[in-house]
């Protein structure tokens, strides 16, 4: 593994910019929630998401936020909002048994236009579920997560009861 | 069809029965959507200008009576969510426990519906209307009254809506909520969906305070519970709702009787 693959602050705060995340406090979250992600998680950090919508008055909203490693993925949903922070961490690696698509204005062979919108669920083995959500360019950052983590992980098996 | 006796039972016997689901996702979204109601509420401008007015409201309370109007600074007032499991149980209570049109035969969604119809994951964030509240203590009875209609004037003014309530109940609990509803949108799918949704604002005195905290367990355990007892508690002295509903209701005559010597000396003073 290159020290290139992993995940360092300055690219998190690239990703940032390209989604449009100006606010001081927002920014300040993420990277607390980074450094965290980088104690908790068992591997090297690979990769950040952080789903997005529009309002409509067109108002950018920033909803939930995902780490990932090779094999585990850390997710802190309303991760702008809590108060105290909560994470979910869990392994994904050869345990996802559905995935669900949806997509607007978003052709697969192009880059997302600004209106573009992709949300994809997909559940897990153990009983964990993600909802991710990607408005405008970000869909891209989550067309890519599904092409590098979500497919490669599609498995059949039975569902946990355990949720 | 017997009705699911604890709440813990609710989740499987409404995903049997129902089309919409109450999973891993559902209460994912009840966590984001109470999450992003408080803090939205908290930081609107409404809210902010409402703290603030409470030092004004507080000053016109004590030049009225030379008396403090509340408990608490206003900014040390914290707006709190509804954990989960108390929320499920509320939806089981609403659908279940208190549906008197259930039926054990010839069960079906229509007839044994509940009045005001089925509380589901589609419109519950409208019709659970305390998934986020804060309490308000003040120290008087006539406090109540004074602080929830300047409540209900403010929020009316920032653009809200404002149902109150004045709950007064056999079990001597007595409380007054402001329901101050207000649109949210919020991500379902790909699409964004504006929902109406409530925050609840109760005003309480002090001594109901105490009582509250005294008794919030026992109403806890009474809330999860479907068997009614045989006799009726204000009969049965040995049980568990005797003292402390009773004491609900001295402590609420009480507050009367201090409001009633005060506004006598009141008058004395002015005579």
């Amino acid at each position: 593994m290159t020290k290139a693959n992993l995940l360092s602050w300055h690219s998190v705060k690239n990703y940032l910019d390209s989604i449009g995340m100006i606010s001081d406090i927002d920014i300040n979250q993420v990277r607390e929630i980074f450094n965290k992600g980088e104690i908790l998680c068992p591997e090297e950090l690979k990769m950040i998401f952080i789903s997005n919508y529009k309002e409509t008055n067109g108002k950018d909203k920033f909803k939930d936020l995902w780490l990932f490693s090779d094999n585990c993925l850390i997710e802190v949903l309303g991760f702008n909002k809590q108060e105290t922070l909560k994470f979910d961490i869990t392994i994904f690696r050869k345990n996802i048994h559905t995935i669900c698509i949806e997509t607007s204005n978003l052709n697969f062979s192009q880059s997302a236009k600004d209106d573009s919108k992709l949300h994809i669920e997909f559940y897990i083995l153990n009983g964990f579920s993600c909802d991710q959500l990607a408005y405008g360019s970000n869909c891209d950052v989550l067309m890519s997560i599904y092409k590098k983590y979500l497919i490669p992980n599609l498995v059949s098996g039975q569902t946990s009861i355990l949720y | 069809m017997e009705k699911p006796k604890k709440f813990e039972d609710y989740i499987d016997w409404w995903n049997e029965n129902f089309d919409t689901q109450i999973d891993l996702a559902a209460r994912k979204l009840y966590d984001y959507v109470s999450t992003l109601v408080k803090y939205e509420f908290e930081n609107s401008d409404g809210y902010k200008k409402f703290i603030h007015q409470l030092y004004n409201y507080e000053s016109e309370y004590r030049r009225s009576c030379g008396y403090d109007l509340l408990m608490k600074k206003p900014e040390e007032i914290e707006l709190y969510t509804k954990e989960w499991e108390k929320f499920i149980s509320k939806v089981w209570r609403t659908n279940v426990v208190h549906n008197t049109n259930w039926k054990k035969e010839n069960w079906n969604h229509e007839d044994c519906r509940p009045e005001g119809g089925w509380i589901t994951p589609d419109n519950w964030f409208e019709e659970i209307h305390d998934i986020v509240r804060t309490r308000i203590v003040v120290k008087y009875f006539d406090g109540v009254e004074l602080l929830l209609d300047k409540m209900h004037n403010h929020f009316e003014d920032c653009g809200c809506e404002c149902k109150p309530d004045w709950e007064a109940k056999e079990e001597g609990y007595y409380a007054a909520h402001l329901h101050v509803i207000w649109d949210y949108e919020l991500p379902v799918g790909l699409e964004i969906q504006r929902k109406r949704i409530c925050v609840e604002m109760q005003v309480t005195t002090q001594m109901k305070d105490v009582i509250t905290a005294l008794t919030h367990k026992y109403y806890e355990r009474k809330r999860e519970s479907l068997e009614l007892p045989d006799v009726k508690w204000q009969w049965d002295y040995n049980c568990d709702e005797f003292s402390p509903n009773y004491i609900g209701h001295i402590l609420h005559y009480i507050e009367g009787a201090v409001m009633q010597i005060r506004n006598r000396e009141q008058e004395n003073d002015k005579s």
